[in-house]
């Protein structure tokens, strides 16, 4: 049985590494099943499948020769994963906070060339009187001094029907979002090794939401109109229905308040806590609305578009439960109250603006984006060069933290076949490490 | 509707508070070795830290300090496993008459009504002669029994000094505790 300071520690970490976690989530742009995009620094290509989420307009856009029509993924990464999964069990040797985190961050679809150092470093603690100082030299730098806000969308089209234009299909839907803020004081305890003072206060901010459930779209998508390889503007526009089979959101704020003295005979520290959490419970179904659209232009060998997805979309819970938790200042003890059982939130998702140009030669293809939203902006360059039965590839993005990744890759083809892989590079959650992600598939043409 | 539960087996705030701090390491693997270092000297008052001493010829002469509270960080036993630990005493003899020998004795205890009842944890000899001044320290390993109390939340320390004068002046000066520190080195085991 697990003592309480351990689960307490467990709480914290898990609270943490949520926060950490929710610092560096990658957009759903970053991930892809397609070692050609892989290669390409995760730019969208023309009539890639992952593009016409991020912009409806491009289900009317003909395929270009170079364009893959179906991409079959090659997970390595689960191979490797299915060997040597990491194990939850907190009481076993084996269990590892950093592995756990980084394999949600990054998922082994493809498989992980490097591993993470392993921030085994030393953590020195002084105490005195009056004083209290950590310095875990591997932990520098590790939390934002800036304020985050961090998220995903994963709502990729399963399938549909359509006709002449007019398109419906059924997409699962998950959704992330988190913010995490802490103060100046504590940032600096905390990454800088700075003492905690007397008579100070320290703060902690943390928010979550999440969501999960299915969407049904409906809309339509046309354009070029005569223009001669499927030159010319093209647009789309799609509602779609929403259905939420479960939701949550947390907001939690922790304060320190040190008193005159402390390590004083009496409490050291006045520990501030308060946590509004609320979720539908099981069986309840939220319902909403929404909408995307986008518009894209081709002019021979030129792509531009730009796509809006989750226009005005909310989820509506008609009951939900809030509970309310603090700390009681009488016994010290945690206190929840379940403050509503049946109070009704509209949850309203992040629209996503995403911007894309390429260009598509006989053998070359230039690719970028850009995709904005609340949760901030990230970028991806890319270019494919073929040589016959050869396609040589290379890309910048930058990642969460802004910093610039690299990518490489090669594909080697057989007429209407092409065994692709990529080589891209990103950062670690921790430690801001460069790791590497090699990805493999088949694309037909 | 207002339902009310309080979480199962929770500490107090304080506790919170200190497994809080480590809590957020929890970034670390859980395998790092933690030192932590201990001002045992800031939880003394000022005015016991100097101690004018004035022993008559051949007549031994001693004094001895109240416990004194020494507040660690609670819950730390739960984070991680004691190694060792190193215990740092400096004193400084200011002598300004007469010969003689002093000792300066350190008790760790977890209960105050026993303090100079336990093992003396170290005991410093240091030579006094006139007009000089003389400075003692030593660094020794802590046994068990310390191991356990540095990593409890909560210690009582005792002070025991003693002066033997061997000549035919008074031994007159002033003692001033300069150092006492205890460096702690531990495993982080936050999921062990």
């Amino acid at each position: 049985m697990r003592t309480c300071a351990r689960d307490t520690a467990l709480l914290l970490a898990g609270g943490f590494t949520a926060c950490v976690l929710a610092s560096v989530a990658p957009p759903a742009s970053a991930f892809t099943i397609d070692a050609r995009r892989l290669g390409m620094g995760g730019a969208f290509t023309p009539r890639s499948r992952e593009l016409a989420t991020a912009n409806v307009a491009y289900h009317a856009v003909a395929d270009r020769p170079s364009d893959f029509g179906r991409v079959i993924p090659l997970p390595l990464g689960l191979v490797q994963l299915a060997t040597d999964f990491p194990t939850f069990d907190a009481e076993s040797e084996s269990f590892d906070v950093l592995r756990i985190t980084e394999t949600i961050l990054h998922p082994p679809f493809f498989l992980e060339l490097t591993e993470p150092d392993p921030m085994d470093g030393d953590i020195s603690i002084s105490l005195a009187r009056n004083a209290f100082a950590i310095d875990f030299d591997d932990a520098r730098d590790l939390l934002p001094q800036e304020p985050i806000r961090a998220g995903t969308t994963f709502a990729p089209p399963l399938f549909g029907l359509g006709i002449r234009g007019a398109q419906t299909f059924v997409a699962p839907l998950l959704e992330a979002e988190a913010r995490v803020a802490l103060d100046d004081p504590l940032y600096a305890v905390l990454s800088q090794g700075a003492p905690l003072l007397p008579n100070s206060r320290y703060d902690f901010q943390a928010n979550a939401t999440s969501l999960a459930g299915t969407s049904f779209h409906a809309g339509w998508s046309g354009g070029g109109w005569g223009a001669p390889e499927s030159d010319g503007v093209h647009v789309g526009a799609f509602a779609k229905y929403v259905m939420g089979f479960g939701f949550g959101t947390a907001d939690t704020r922790v304060g320190l308040a040190t008193a005159d003295t402390i390590f004083g005979d009496e409490d050291p520290l006045d520990v501030l806590f308060d946590a509004t959490t609320r979720y539908a419970p099981f069986g309840q179904i939220g319902n909403g609305i929404g909408f995307d659209a986008g518009v894209a232009y081709r002019a021979g060998a030129l792509d531009v578009g730009v796509g809006v997805r989750d226009i005005a979309t909310n989820v509506w819970f008609g009951k939900t439960t809030v509970e309310h938790s603090f700390i009681d200042d009488a016994t010290g003890e945690i206190v929840s109250e379940t403050v509503a059982t049946d109070e009704s939130f509209r949850l309203r998702l992040p629209t996503q603006t995403t911007v894309n140009l390429s260009w598509s030669g006989r053998a070359t293809v230039l690719a970028a984006d850009l995709t904005t939203s609340r949760w901030g902006t990230t970028t991806h360059f890319g270019a494919e060069r073929r040589i016959g039965w050869l396609a040589l590839r290379g890309g910048l993005l930058t990642d969460e933290r802004h910093n610039l990744q690299y990518a490489g890759g090669l594909g080697l083809g057989l007429s209407q076949v092409w065994l692709d892989v990529g080589l891209q590079s990103h950062g670690y959650a921790f430690t801001e490490e460069r790791g590497w992600t090699l990805g493999t598939s088949i694309g037909l043409r | 509707m207002l339902l009310t539960h309080r979480s199962r087996g929770l500490r107090p705030a304080a506790r919170w508070a200190l497994v809080g701090a480590l809590g957020l390491l929890a970034a670390a693997c859980g395998k790092n070795r933690v030192f932590l270092d201990v001002d045992v000297l800031s939880f003394m008052d000022q005015a016991s830290l100097v101690h004018p001493y004035d022993a008559p010829a051949l007549v031994p002469f001693s004094a001895r300090l109240d416990s004194i509270s020494v507040n660690l960080i609670e819950g730390f036993q739960d984070f991680g496993e004691a190694q060792s630990a190193t215990l740092d005493v400096e004193v400084e003899y200011d002598n300004a008459t007469g010969q003689g020998s002093s000792r300066f004795t350190i008790y760790f205890s977890d209960d105050p009504a026993t303090t100079f009842a336990t093992p003396p944890v170290a005991v410093l000899d240091v030579d006094l002669a006139p007009g000089t001044v003389s400075t003692g320290s030593l660094q020794i390993p802590a046994d068990a029994r310390v191991l356990d109390l540095f990593t409890s939340k909560r210690f009582w320390m005792g002070v025991d000094m003693e002066w033997n004068p061997t000549g035919v002046e008074p031994l007159q000066g002033t003692l001033r505790i300069t150092e006492i520190r205890v460096r702690l080195v531990s495993t982080l085991d936050l999921f062990g």
